[in-house]
């Protein structure tokens, strides 16, 4: 499902980020990415959700060399990789239905068919008195249920979270685990970076750990 | 939550909005003002042109031999037979009188003061006559004639016309390049202040084109209306001018005013939409 072969990846003429990086996530895997702050998680991620070139190497997502696409594939390829934010990247003006409706709207799918199934996943994250609340009114708990739900509205083959419990209490960080857990059940490949040291231990998942530009696999195999 | 199934992604408006709208409507209203009064100032130095280039006159004085009064009756013969004359009208001493008090003041001018006598002359505008030739005409037949085509007058006027000319289009340069300045920096001001949503909209699989028409939308929206109540405003001034100017409040003119608006639009679209290319381009 997600590939990467002797990745590196620096920004303009700055040191490298990742180095030689290879990597493979099979479809329906859940994997936890860690390592100490600055180690490259966050760039790691981009590449797979589609926001960053590697400087070398090449990243498949869904079968697909990245590097080979048109803008126009790459973004109805985003539109299948669902990416939970660490600043949630909510629209402040926009309600919380109309922030996680937004992908659906922009898929150019109409609202008749998909407004049930809105409101029953918004009554699932815990939202479905908040619909109309702005961003700012909501608590950081409730925002990330908002963010999450928008990651998973299009039914996304992958989920990207980027430090999802980074903002909130432990007991909201494990519900939000314990959500996307239900969500891999289901066949979506879930990718978490954290370095929340008691999410992952308290489950039993494979993880990447990434330190010096390098990548390993802890526990399972890459 | 809204039912429809249209959205704003862009805020209606931010904190920078109403400013932003504020100067743009100032400065359309600005660039209109220098458009038109540019506009005003080239018809009235064109007219003032063509009346002094048109106006004529023959001047007959006694000389040592013949009266004036014996000169006229040859000067209107060449007069009636040269080509590009409309009209001729022999002024009356009445006339003459009239034209000098404001000078000597009024009852100043006694009957025995002498006076030339004074032809008006009123060529034809398509086909003037070659007045160098006329004039030498004239005064082969009578020695006391002397045609006047008001040449230093009318060098005096060209030169005020040409400077006030010069002038507003200076005036309309710099405005119009002011307008454009504010325009560009309000637009990309309101694009920097949104610049997030860009970045949403391109991860959850927003194509170029979607989010582009977006912005351009919100753009030429805010824009269209600043200029519009910017040339609304140009219109009341001139309609009031139109007291002093008749021209000003003509139907023909103000539809003149009509390209300052526009080209803000067309700026703050064309601003708007590279803009967010070039930001997109710069997202894989």
């Amino acid at each position: 499902m997600i590939r990467l072969e002797n990745v590196t990846l620096r920004y303009q003429q700055g040191p490298e980020v990742l180095r030689n990086i290879n990597l493979d996530i099979p479809q329906g895997a859940f994997r936890f990415l860690t390592g100490p702050s600055g180690a490259g998680k966050t760039s790691l991620l981009k590449l797979i959700f589609l926001a960053h070139a590697p400087s070398q190497g090449r990243v498949f997502v869904m079968g697909q060399d990245t590097g080979d696409q048109s803008r126009k594939a790459r973004a109805l390829m985003r539109r299948q990789i669902g990416v939970v934010f660490q600043d949630f990247r909510l629209i402040d003006h926009l309600s919380v239905y109309d922030n996680v409706t937004l992908p659906l709207r922009i898929a150019g799918h109409k609202q008749s068919f998909w407004h049930e199934n809105a409101i029953e996943l918004l009554n699932w994250v815990g939202l479905g008195e908040r619909l109309a609340a702005l961003p700012e009114t909501l608590s950081g708990g409730e925002q990330q249920r908002a963010a999450i739900a928008r990651a998973v509205i299009t039914r996304p083959r992958i989920i990207i979270a980027d430090e999802p419990t980074g903002n909130v209490d432990p007991e909201i960080g494990e519900r939000l685990l314990r959500l996307l857990i239900e969500l891999n059940k289901m066949g979506t490949t879930i990718v978490i970076a954290t370095h929340d040291r008691q999410l992952w231990e308290g489950f039993d998942f494979p993880r990447l750990h990434l330190a010096d530009g390098q990548i390993d696999l802890v526990r399972g195999k890459i | 939550m809204k039912n429809a199934s249209k959205i704003t992604i862009l805020p209606p408006e931010n904190l920078a909005g109403p400013a932003l709208s504020a100067v743009t409507m100032v400065m359309t209203f600005l660039a209109c003002l220098a458009l038109g009064c540019s506009l005003l100032a080239d018809r009235a130095a064109d007219r003032w042109l063509q009346r002094a280039t048109s106006a004529l006159s023959v001047q007959i004085v006694e000389t040592g031999t013949l009266t004036a009064e014996e000169q006229l009756p040859n000067v209107l013969r060449e007069l009636e037979a040269a080509p590009g004359i409309d009209a001729i009208r022999v002024l009356t001493r009445d006339d003459l009188v009239a034209l000098l008090e404001p000078w000597l003041g009024t009852g100043n001018i006694g009957e025995d003061m002498p006076l030339p006598l004074l032809i008006e002359v009123t060529p034809n505008a398509d086909n003037p006559p070659a007045t160098n030739a006329l004039a030498a005409q004239i005064r082969a037949v009578a020695p006391g004639a002397r045609l006047d085509t008001h040449g230093r007058w009318r060098e005096t006027l060209e030169s005020t016309a040409n400077a006030l000319q010069l002038f507003a289009a200076l005036v309309l340069t710099m405005v119009t390049l002011a307008t454009a300045m504010v325009i560009l920096f309000a637009t990309r001001a309101g694009l920097l202040a949104n610049e997030e949503i860009i970045h949403v909209l391109h991860q959850i699989g927003a194509q170029d084109g979607y989010i582009s028409r977006r912005f351009e939308a919100h753009f030429i929206r805010r824009t269209a209306l600043a200029a519009t109540a910017g040339l609304a405003a140009a219109f009341i001034f001139f309609y009031t001018l139109g007291g002093l100017v008749a021209e000003a409040r003509s139907a023909d003119f103000l539809v003149l005013l009509l390209p300052m608006p526009i080209a803000a639009i067309v700026l703050s679209w064309q601003v708007t939409r590279r803009y967010v290319l070039r930001r997109l381009k710069q997202e894989l």
